[in-house]
């Protein structure tokens, strides 16, 4: 009795959004960008450490590199991605049936297939081969058990999702669908997606697409990260948050803020203050003190309730919208931007340099476009960050733009991956985290235990 | 003209010292005699020939009198023998002498002697085949009941109930609208075990497959009294007793503790906390402060009566128990009215109508974890003795904090989170401070004409309704709210469940030429089933004085609602035909649909056949003089079992939120996947079973044996999340419930003074999984304290089989330690646990795992002696099990020595150091290790116990003559006053997951403990 008028179409692709982040406490269910994704990429990473009042052991396995098969960090991350890809196949699988207005039909399917390609993206990047689950599950049998698909198969399939997105999505929503995927979104994946590939040239072509597109930065690094920016010109696409109607049932605001914010916050009445996660020192000491993204990114001592207070190290502080939330409420409605402009403009300057085995001026114009934004203190301009010049070799001009992204994209969900990439995870994790456990296996998680005693034709990840 | 004389007189009972109405008297020789009046008294007219007077009436033994005087007053004994007692085997009765079926029965005279709060209790060691586990020891608390094994998967392993014919809800969850903290409260908690006059338990599937789809797991006939013709009885009973919890652990005090936390910081690095731990002393016992001693009282009364037209049973009770955990308790009424009305001489209406009316308190005893809301019984193991329960300015210490040199809280409320060791919050100040509590009222009334249509031809139909109104409600006080948001909050349910049943039959017997009987019926049900729901949920009170009373003043109110239907609709019929008394057939078939299966699986026809053969009515027999009687059953049948929700086999949403840029944007999402194929899980059951009776009737022994197939079981397979579900319920495999069953019933002493009989019942049971429908294995294992998949099903296994690591001690200082396999994302030091390698492969990981026990008893036995001696009675019952094992989940936090929550001093004692190179314990280190499933944590979960002992003592009647009271005695019971066990935990007979416990039966977390009790009571009636 579902999906059979135009409405249904619409619950249907609607509810494939509540997966992804917020959700209800109280079924332990909270979507992977609630806070699962951006805590792990960090902690994986060499700009996240747990903080003082850390008590799961899940995320300090995280961190020290004991994670094993039942780490259930692990475990959550991957039930609800797929639990997002069964929402985004049922929507895939029985839209075109229904009989509807045709533009509409086709812009639905295309916001399912972005989301199904983002979620197989962001699986292939955590678990390495996946199973590749394309259609609805609607009855249990010998082959609801996949094994894993190898990765560039996986790929292959996101490549076509998004691109099917590509050509059906509109070049912006307005009003009260404002923040759904766009053909911009869907080319910054493309783009990201050929980056990790190594597809060089589509990286740049999809990154110029975008750059010709509605998009720019805000001039101050700050402005980035307000409420009231929120899907504004620098967001190509974000997880929308907000506030949802009662704690006990539904978080639908995220947890940037409440994991990060030091425990001294818990003064102010009713804001969040878990001190749970921290930055490395690795990440704090490698800003120049002028770089106005030092001041936006971290904070180490704060007035708070009138007195003067030293925190007990830095603390993530750039999802805290002062204005907007005075008190730090524990679950945001600030977005989570998975990918700003910066990234495409970082992005396209990384393709640019693997082309040219070196940078170019397009390369140099892009990267420059985000130093010179961090120049900008609140209007003054300090006297920090010069240009980069053509003189750079093209392995200099890498470890610029990896520099740049490790401090553009400070605890945004970026680094793990970022490192992967560039081939520097174990040197720089070492560097950050000296004596840690860390090993090459490290790249991948595990595949979770659970789903390999479910399913036996699942095998293990190196190193696990 | 013969002369002719008159004798009169009154007929009593030898039991009761009632008057017998409708006792024959009759002349010896003669075709001719009078039935005895309402009073009991009879005239008869003899010849002068005519010298003797026979004195018979059924169920008594049959007296001749020489008439050498005008007036005779007789009293006539009982005479129960085993073969006339009267079974009910489902929409029938019959006699033991006819039954093919295995059935064991309780009467009334077996329940008065013991002293239960729950129905279900009775059954308990006292039937062969039946194991129930006492899954938790909270007031009115729930208990798991297997017939004959586990033989589904799914949460259809309880049996069915049939309360004076009418199929009653059960399912606990049916009981609670699931807001109160702890377990569900009993379903059988509703009724007064006082009311009960007889239960059977009918255990094979001849006897069963008249219940058709919901016979698999046995069925429990409970009826409970009815009035009588004659004059009215009054009952009174009542018992006061005192609780205490079954055993404490033995965990550091407050000095013990200090040193450990000291050790465990320097192993890891870390400073040593306390300069002076002896300084700290004995500290809080947190058990001590959690357990008291309790109180429980019963009160009952009842009357019965009658005449030949209208016959009463009316019963009030009361039952007041308080829990040994501080906070919890238990108050029941309960109200029977039971009439009989002779409309006339062929039609008659019966009405049954109970009514009771819980009201209970509760905390949390569930193993569960987060938001600092664990067991308030594993909490009182873990918190720390260096904090008291009330600070020096009155305020309750609010969690599990640390506390520096000087005993100060390092932690507070402001800088602990809300989930993890830490902010355990502090169990009595929730008992002080919130709240947890409902109300149950349970209406049951079924209504019965019966319509003599021809003299072999009974018409009979019934109207019946159960209905459960639960009312629930919980309030968490701000002052102990750790969550981020820092609110009070308040939950409130209100759920009512409905079932309606109409039942008709049509019955036909006969007997022609003496020689063939035949007994017949068909019938006609239909039942339906509906919970219908309404809850509230509260956040944030500006003013907690009301509670949940107004939980309109929570500034964020959220309602929720929900209704679930479904419906049976079934037709069935039997036929039993015995030749002479000495061949009996008995065939049954029920065909029954329901709306809970897939689209193309609703119905399902179940038949059974059964063969009886009285042996020892044989002509060959007959000179015996070893049998007093010898009988041979043979059954089969095909039941099934439909527990199963009633929206299973249709694909689910719910409805989802997001928002865009502040604008929510509703849509809908998959909550679970159709499944059009689900269909009846069947079970094949074969029985044999020999009844035997020697020695005059004195000793009685019955031994079945059985084999129980189940095919396309119905399960709840955890699935692949990369199917977007993580459970499906599908058909699957089969398995196999094998055993041998043995029941003796011995008089061993029947003499004036001295009495003594004694019932054994003794059951072997053995399970294997014969078929996983093509899959590998099937993990299962619901989460227990972080530990989830701790169990697995294979080809062969057994159902809840545990499947985990193989411990190897403890790595030593002299341990190469780098050759030594172990996992690969962790650092294997000395004083920690070692794995066994088992595939060799050099490293430790999940490939590592095997079978390491499992939760199915082999052997379970009841033992129950009574005597009597003068007026005094005994009664002994020891009960047991033997050859299951369970896992221990309390030990992965007292024994952990992480330096986070309390441990036994055992573990302490015996910790590794490099001085104590401990092969057992690993050594004190504060952090976090990580929890496995090891053999370490199984054990042997083997008891003797018990159960109960009365010791009664009855005033003679001589001392009674002038105050109107028949009857008094005076009795004092202890129940689980002793228990042999080698387990470690608190009690063996525990399961975390109560009643529907199949993926998590034999552990132990934080359960409600078991108690000893002792009560005194008395009992008298007019």
């Amino acid at each position: 009795t579902f999906y059979k008028t135009e409405t249904d179409a619409r619950l249907a692709v609607n509810g494939i959004y509540e997966t992804l982040g917020g959700g209800a406490f109280n079924r332990n269910w909270e979507g992977v960008y609630f806070n699962n994704y951006w805590t792990a990429v960090a902690l994986m990473s060499d700009e996240g450490i747990p903080g003082p009042l850390s008590y799961d052991a899940n995320y300090m396995q995280l961190a020290n590199y004991s994670l094993g098969p039942t780490n259930a960090v692990v475990a959550n991350i991957w039930s609800d991605f797929y639990t997002s890809i069964n929402a985004a196949n049922l929507a895939i699988d029985n839209i075109p049936n229904i009989d509807m207005d045709t533009n509409l039909k086709s812009r639905l399917i295309g916001e399912a297939r972005f989301l199904r390609g983002l979620f197989y993206f962001e699986l292939v990047r955590m678990y390495n081969h996946v199973p590749l689950q394309l259609h609805a599950t609607t009855s249990f049998n010998a082959e609801s058990y996949l094994a894993r698909t190898p990765s560039d198969k996986v790929y292959e399939q996101i490549i076509e999702d998004l691109t099917f997105a590509e050509n059906n999505l509109p070049e912006e929503f307005t009003g009260k669908d404002k923040g759904r995927p766009t053909l911009w979104s869907a080319k910054a994946y493309l783009a990201k997606v050929a980056l990790t590939l190594g597809n060089w040239q589509t990286a740049a072509n999809k990154t110029e697409e975008v750059m010709a597109g509605p998009f720019g930065l805000w001039a101050d690094y700050k402005e980035a990260f307000l409420i009231a920016n929120n899907n504004g010109k620098e967001s190509v696409f974000s997880i929308n948050f907000d506030k949802g109607t009662s704690l006990e049932l539904i978080w639908e605001g995220s947890h940037l803020n409440f994991r990060t914010m030091a425990q001294e916050y818990r003064a102010i009445p009713g804001a969040g203050g878990a001190d749970l996660e921290v930055p490395t020192t690795r990440v704090y000491e490698v800003f120049d003190d002028l770089d106005r993204r030092k001041s936006v990114t971290f904070v180490t001592e704060d007035v708070i309730n009138g007195e003067n207070v030293v925190l007990s190290g830095p603390h993530i502080h750039k999802y805290w919208d002062r204005d907007a939330e005075p008190s730090g409420t524990p679950n945001t409605i600030n977005d989570l931007q998975l990918i700003r402009y910066s990234d495409i403009l970082l992005m396209h300057a990384e393709a640019l340099n693997e082309i040219n085995t070196g940078p170019t001026a397009a390369a140099l114009n892009s990267i420059n476009q985000v130093r010179e934004r961090a120049r900008n203190n609140a209007g003054t301009i300090e006297n920090t960050l010069p240009d980069l010049e053509m003189t750079l070799s093209y392995n200099q001009f890498k470890e610029a733009i990896l520099l740049e992204r490790f401090k553009e994209f400070v605890w945004e969900g970026h680094r793990w991956f970022d490192l992967k990439r560039f081939n520097m995870f174990t040197e720089k994790v070492n560097e950050a985290k000296p004596g840690s456990a860390v090993r090459s296996d490290n790249v991948y998680f595990p595949i979770p235990q659970r789903e390999r005693d479910t399913n036996t034709k699942l095998t293990q990840n190196d190193g696990y | 003209y013969s002369q002719s004389r008159t004798v009169k007189g009154i007929v009593t009972s030898g039991s009761t010292n009632f008057p017998l109405a409708f006792a024959n008297v009759s002349i010896k020789y003669t075709p001719y005699g009078v039935s005895t009046n309402f009073d009991g008294s009879y005239e008869i007219r003899l010849q002068e020939s005519e010298t003797t007077l026979i004195f018979s009436y059924q169920g008594f033994k049959t007296q001749e009198v020489v008439v050498t005087k005008s007036e005779i007053n007789i009293v006539l004994q009982e005479d129960i023998t085993k073969l006339d007692e009267v079974v009910l085997i489902g929409y029938g009765s019959s006699s033991r002498k006819d039954l093919t079926g295995s059935i064991g029965s309780l009467k009334s005279k077996d329940l008065d002697a013991v002293r239960v709060t729950s129905v279900d209790e009775f059954v308990q060691g006292r039937v062969s085949g039946v194991v129930l586990t006492q899954t938790s020891g909270q007031p009115g608390g729930a208990s798991s009941i297997r017939i004959r094994g586990t033989s589904s998967i799914l949460a259809g392993n309880e049996p069915l109930y049939v309360i004076d014919g009418v199929i009653v809800e059960s399912s606990n969850s049916m009981q609670s609208s699931g807001i109160a903290d702890g377990p569900p409260i009993n379903a059988m908690s509703n009724i007064n075990p006082a009311d009960i006059k007889s239960i059977d338990v009918l255990k094979d599937a001849s006897a069963t497959a008249i219940y058709g789809s919901r016979g698999a797991s046995g069925v429990i006939i409970i009826k409970t009294k009815r009035g009588h013709n004659g004059e009215v009885k009054v009952d009174f009973d009542s018992y006061l007793g005192v609780q205490t919890v079954n055993k404490k652990l033995k965990l550091l005090n407050g000095a013990q503790f200090a040193h450990y936390i000291n050790e465990a910081n320097y192993n890891a690095g870390m400073p040593r906390l306390y300069t002076d731990p002896t300084a700290f002393g004995e500290g809080t016992d947190w058990q001590d402060e959690l357990f008291r001693e309790a109180i429980i009282q019963n009160y009952n009364f009842s009357a019965r009566g009658g005449n030949e037209n209208v016959k009463y049973a009316l019963s009030g009770s009361y039952l007041g128990q308080e829990g040994v955990v501080q906070g919890t308790d238990f108050n029941r009424m309960s109200f029977r009215a039971n009439l009989d009305f002779k409309l006339s001489e062929n039609v008659s209406l019966e009405n049954t109508a109970n009514i009771s009316r819980i009201n209970f308190n509760t905390v949390n005893t569930e193993g569960s974890t987060g938001l600092g809301r664990g067991s308030f019984v594993s909490r009182t193991y873990d918190f720390s003795p260096l904090l008291p329960v009330v600070t020096e300015n009155g305020d309750y210490t609010k969690a599990n904090y640390m506390v520096d040199n000087n005993g100060s809280f390092v932690n507070t409320i402001e800088n602990s989170n809300f989930v993890g060791g830490t902010a355990l919050v502090n169990p009595l100040a929730e008992i002080a401070l919130n709240e947890s509590k409902g109300k149950n009222t349970r209406l049951m009334n079924n209504l019965v004409l019966k319509w003599e249509l021809r003299k072999n031809l009974h018409f009979k139909s019934s109207l019946g309704v159960d209905l459960l109104f639960n009312d629930e409600s919980v309030f968490r006080t701000v002052q102990l709210d750790f969550s981020p948001s820092r609110q009070a909050n308040a939950l409130r349910a209100k759920q009512l469940s409905s079932n309606w049943v109409n039942e008709s039959t049509l019955r036909y017997t006969n007997t022609f030429n003496n020689k063939h009987n035949l007994n017949s019926f068909v019938g006609f049900s239909a039942q339906q089933f509906e919970v219908d729901n309404l809850s509230g949920i509260a956040l944030g009170f500006p003013v907690e004085n009301f509670g949940t009373d107004n939980i309109g003043l929570g500034e964020q109110p959220t309602i929720g609602s929900g209704l679930t239907k479904s419906a049976l609709l079934s037709y069935f019929g039997r036929a039993s035909y015995t030749y002479a008394g000495k061949y009996i057939i008995t065939l049954t078939g029920r065909y029954d649909g329901f709306s809970g299966f897939g689209e193309n699986n609703k119905y399902e026809f179940f038949p059974s056949a059964a063969l009886a053969w009285n042996i020892s009515d044989e002509g060959f027999m007959e000179d015996s003089s070893v049998f007093s009687h010898l009988k041979l059953r043979l059954g089969y049948g095909e039941v099934g079992n439909s527990a199963l929700g009633a929206y299973s086999s249709l694909s689910r949403y719910r409805k989802s939120i997001h928002y865009f840029g502040g604008e929510p944007a509703p849509g809908f999402i998959p909550s679970s996947a159709a499944n059009a194929d689900l269909k009846w899980e069947v079970s094949q059951q074969y029985n044999a079973g020999l009844d035997m009776s020697f020695f005059d009737s004195k000793l009685g022994i019955t031994i079945d044996v059985y084999n129980k197939k189940t095919e396309d079981l119905l399960l709840n397979l955890p699935t692949p999340l990369q199917t977007g579900y993580s459970i499906a319920t599908i058909n699957a495999g089969n398995v196999e419930n094998r055993g041998i069953e043995a029941s003796l019933d011995g008089k061993i002493f029947t003499g004036e003074q001295f009495e003594w009989s004694a019932n054994v019942a003794v059951s072997y049971n053995e399970n294997e999984i014969t078929n996983l429908a093509g899959l590998d294995q099937i993990s299962t294992g619901a989460g227990v304290n972080v530990i989830d998949g701790w169990q697995r099903l294979v080809e062969g296994g057994e159902i809840g089989a545990f499947f985990g690591y193989v411990s190897d001690g403890i790595a030593q200082l002299d341990d190469n330690i780098s050759s030594i396999p172990h996992f690969l994302t962790e650092t294997l030091v000395p004083g920690e646990r070692k794995y066994k390698d088992l595939n060799g492969d050099g490293v430790i990981n999940a490939d590592d795992r095997t079978f390491i026990g499992n939760p199915n008893p082999e052997y379970s036995f009841g033992i129950s002696n009574t005597f009597r001696y003068k007026a005094f009675d005994l009664n002994l019952f020891i009960q047991g099990v033997y050859g299951n094992e369970i896992v221990n989940f309390n030990r992965y936090n007292i024994e952990a020595l992480d330096g986070r929550s309390n441990v036994t001093l055992e573990a302490f004692s015996n910790r590794w150091t490099p001085n104590n190179p401990s092969n057992t314990f690993t050594r004190a280190a504060t952090g976090q290790r990580v929890a496995r499933f090891s053999d370490h944590f199984v054990e042997d979960g083997s008891y003797l116990r018990l159960k109960s002992i009365t010791l009664g003592y009855s005033v003679p009647a001589s001392y009674m003559t002038k105050t109107g009271i028949n009857r008094m005695r005076f009795y004092v019971t202890g129940k689980n006053l002793f228990t042999l066990s080698d387990y470690s935990g608190v009690d063996p007979e525990v399961s975390v997951g109560g009643q529907d416990n199949n993926l998590s039966a034999g552990g132990d977390f934080g359960s409600y403990p078991s108690t000893q009790t002792l009560l005194f009571g008395l009992n008298f009636n007019f």
